[in-house]
């Protein structure tokens, strides 16, 4: 920055965020702190003695967005974006457009009608994003893009010599309303809405009651106790399929909302992404910044087959709370169209040539025996329940459980069947879930850490986990931890990967 | 094959764990004891109570013996490599090339014994810090040094 623009970020006020920001800040607010104020409004109906307290909360949410937006102050230079914001604690930061990596905009329903939009900055640093710009003018967005743009652009031309840059390139995936309808159905999302509002109204005896008068407005409800087989039968086939179809209808909301005109291209080094019905998100994705891709296939996937590919990324993209998700590059691809995506989005993944090798066919005993030690676990459990003078456990409880030791051996050969993994000189792809297919493809070079890890009972088979550890991994979903290897095996793998690793320098 | 670590921790280490350890139980009962002088109690109480965290003491005591025999570590070719465990036994590997950057911090206790741990950061997120403790600090600095030289 030269001198004379130094002078002049120091001296100018800078530009304030959109005039309207303040009400978003506010909206902001109450959709994160939403639980704790529904849980104090139930409890200031019940006592008194918080009204002061109360009032007091609401002033001080109403005024805080005021305060932000009146000492929140930003400067485009010509090399940086500088953001000044703080009430008490001024923060005062600089942000060269050549370091910012990622230029989200995310624009709600009402910022869409009011010519808005939230603009989130991204370094290559992760975790929280540099900048959030609540809600400012689209004109600015637009300033603010390609400013970033020119900065990449430049740095682009230093380090290699000629590329094609920004080429108005073909999407990679594009969505139509009939493919997101269909997402809907397969994610079955409604299930878990479904079962929270289920939860939330049975609890609430007031709701059932007016649900119930509300009811007895267009026909009488039969008293359940006194009716017959065939009368029962209809009521549940009709109470069931009412309950079907909402579900259906719920998930299929949820589908549009979030990936209505889904579409994700790529320009030259990162994924350009769009999608949303009401809230509209589009993002930018550094290829290089993908750790790791996943492969999701449930049940009605393969009914349709479909699959949907998610990644995970070093911070950032999807690691903030107030932030942008996104890592869902492909909520649904047809099977035989997986392997020519990610042949794009990652060469090094050749997707077709993945021949998948299984765990050792002797794991399938440790998987029943496991699955057997549980089941008595369980059944002890019961046992335990049903010793309780006060609760009865039915006989057929039991007889279901008899049913299961069966199952068992079904399971476990299954398992072994589905849990295998692929490795070759650029990548380690790893598969597993009977029903729930997931596989996570991993290139080599994002290794950080490399573990074998041995049970009491692995030792005494012979056997060990090989677990990789990557950036931005979360430990709660599927990852590269392979199961039941060899003792052998396992040692060999992780003995190859860490020579490769060793070759390979982590690229950011 | 799997025997890349091979150094083991100090065995002062060992024996300032069971001295933390054991403060902290005589802590723990001499708290116990007056909690339960406090409240009415019956004569069983008190021994009853002694007699468990005895018990625990006694397990603990050979927990961290267990954790010292399975403690290994070792810099070779790969890199850190790093046992650990005694139910789940681990053996990590931290490649050099995957080293973010490296610390060597020592308690005061641990100070006097001339200890240190070398806490190793790697960009994951599991294995994101990787702890060495009871190693001699010019070990830990050796080892530090030979980490974070291999970043060109």
């Amino acid at each position: 920055m030269s001198a004379a623009e130094t002078a002049k970020t120091e001296n100018t006020n800078g530009i304030r965020l959109h005039k309207l920001s303040p009400l978003f800040i506010l909206f902001n607010g109450i959709k994160q702190a939403i639980i704790p104020l529904l849980l104090g409004g139930s409890y200031y109906r019940m006592s008194n003695n918080m009204e002061h307290f109360v009032t007091a909360f609401i002033i001080l949410g109403a005024l805080l967005p005021i305060l932000s937006y009146w000492f929140y102050h930003y400067w485009i230079n010509t090399d940086a974006l500088v953001v000044k914001e703080g009430i008490f604690f001024k923060k005062n930061r600089k942000i060269p457009y050549k370091r910012i990596q990622n230029v989200n905009v995310l624009q709600g329903p009402l910022q869409r009608i009011l010519k808005v939009a939230t603009l989130q900055l991204e370094s290559a640093s992760g975790g929280k994003p540099e900048a959030v710009l609540r809600v400012v003018d689209l004109t600015v967005v637009e300033t603010i893009k390609h400013k970033v743009k020119q900065a990449t652009l430049v740095a682009n031309e230093n380090t290699q010599s000629k590329q094609t840059t920004a080429e108005p390139a073909e999407p990679l995936l594009r969505l139509s309303t009939n493919e997101v309808i269909k997402i809907g159905v397969i994610s079955q999302k409604g299930m878990v809405i479904g079962a929270v509002l289920f939860g939330f109204m049975a609890q609430n005896q007031a709701f059932i009651d007016s649900l119930v008068n509300y009811f007895n407005l267009f026909f009488t409800l039969p008293d359940f106790t006194k009716i017959t087989l065939a009368q029962s039968l209809v009521y549940i086939s009709v109470i069931g399929l009412v309950i079907f179809i909402s579900l259906q209808i719920l998930s299929i909301i949820w589908a549009m909302l979030k990936f209505f005109k889904f579409e994700i291209s790529k320009q030259s080094n990162r994924l350009q992404a769009s999608m949303g019905l009401l809230a509209k998100i589009s993002a930018t994705i550094p290829l290089k910044r993908i750790q790791l891709f996943r492969i999701n296939e449930n049940p009605l996937h393969k009914l349709f087959k479909t699959q949907s590919i998610t990644i995970e990324t070093a911070g950032g993209v999807n690691t903030d709370k107030a932030g942008i998700v996104m890592r869902w590059i492909a909520p649904l691809i047809g099977r035989d169209k997986t392997s020519a995506f990610l042949a794009q989005v990652e060469e090094k993944i050749n997707y077709q040539e993945i021949i998948w090798q299984n765990i050792p066919a002797r794991a399938w005993k440790r998987v029943i025996k496991r699955a057997l030690i549980q089941l008595v676990l369980f059944s002890a459990g019961l046992i335990t329940v049903a010793s309780v003078p006060a609760i009865e456990v039915r006989f057929y409880a039991w007889i279901i459980i008899l049913c299961m030791v069966p199952l068992t051996y079904v399971y476990a050969k299954n398992y072994v069947k589905k849990t295998a993994y692929f490795i070759n000189d650029d990548i380690i792809c790893f598969k597993s879930g009977i029903w729930f297919g997931k596989q996570s493809l991993l290139k080599i070079s994002n290794i950080q850490t490399i573990e074998i890890i041995e049970t009491f009972f692995d030792r005494r088979n012979k056997m060990a986990t090989l677990e990789i550890d990557t950036a931005g991994s979360n430990p709660l979903l599927h990852h590269i931890k392979i199961p039941y290897l060899e003792r052998n095996k396992a040692f060999e793998i992780r003995n190859f990967l860490s020579n490769k690793v060793n070759a390979m320098d982590f690229d950011w | 094959m799997d025997n890349l670590a091979l150094n083991r921790q100090q065995k002062s280490y060992l024996q300032l764990k069971k001295l933390k350890l054991s403060i902290f139980f005589v802590l723990l009962a001499l708290a116990t004891s007056i909690v339960l002088f406090m409240k009415d109690f019956s004569a069983w109480v008190l021994p009853i109570a002694w007699l468990l965290l005895g018990l625990a003491y006694v397990t603990l005591f050979f927990y961290h013996n267990a954790a010292f025999k399975h403690f290994a570590y070792g810099l070779n070719d790969f890199g850190l490599s790093l046992n650990r465990g005694v139910f789940w036994r681990r053996k990590i590997i931290v490649p050099k090339n995957r080293v973010q950057h490296t610390d060597v911090v020592a308690g005061p206790l641990e100070r006097r014994k001339g200890l240190a741990s070398l806490l190793v950061f790697t960009a994951g997120t599991r294995n994101s810090m990787v702890r060495l403790p009871g190693i001699l600090q010019s070990e830990a600095e050796k080892l530090r040094d030979l980490l974070s030289a291999n970043k060109s």
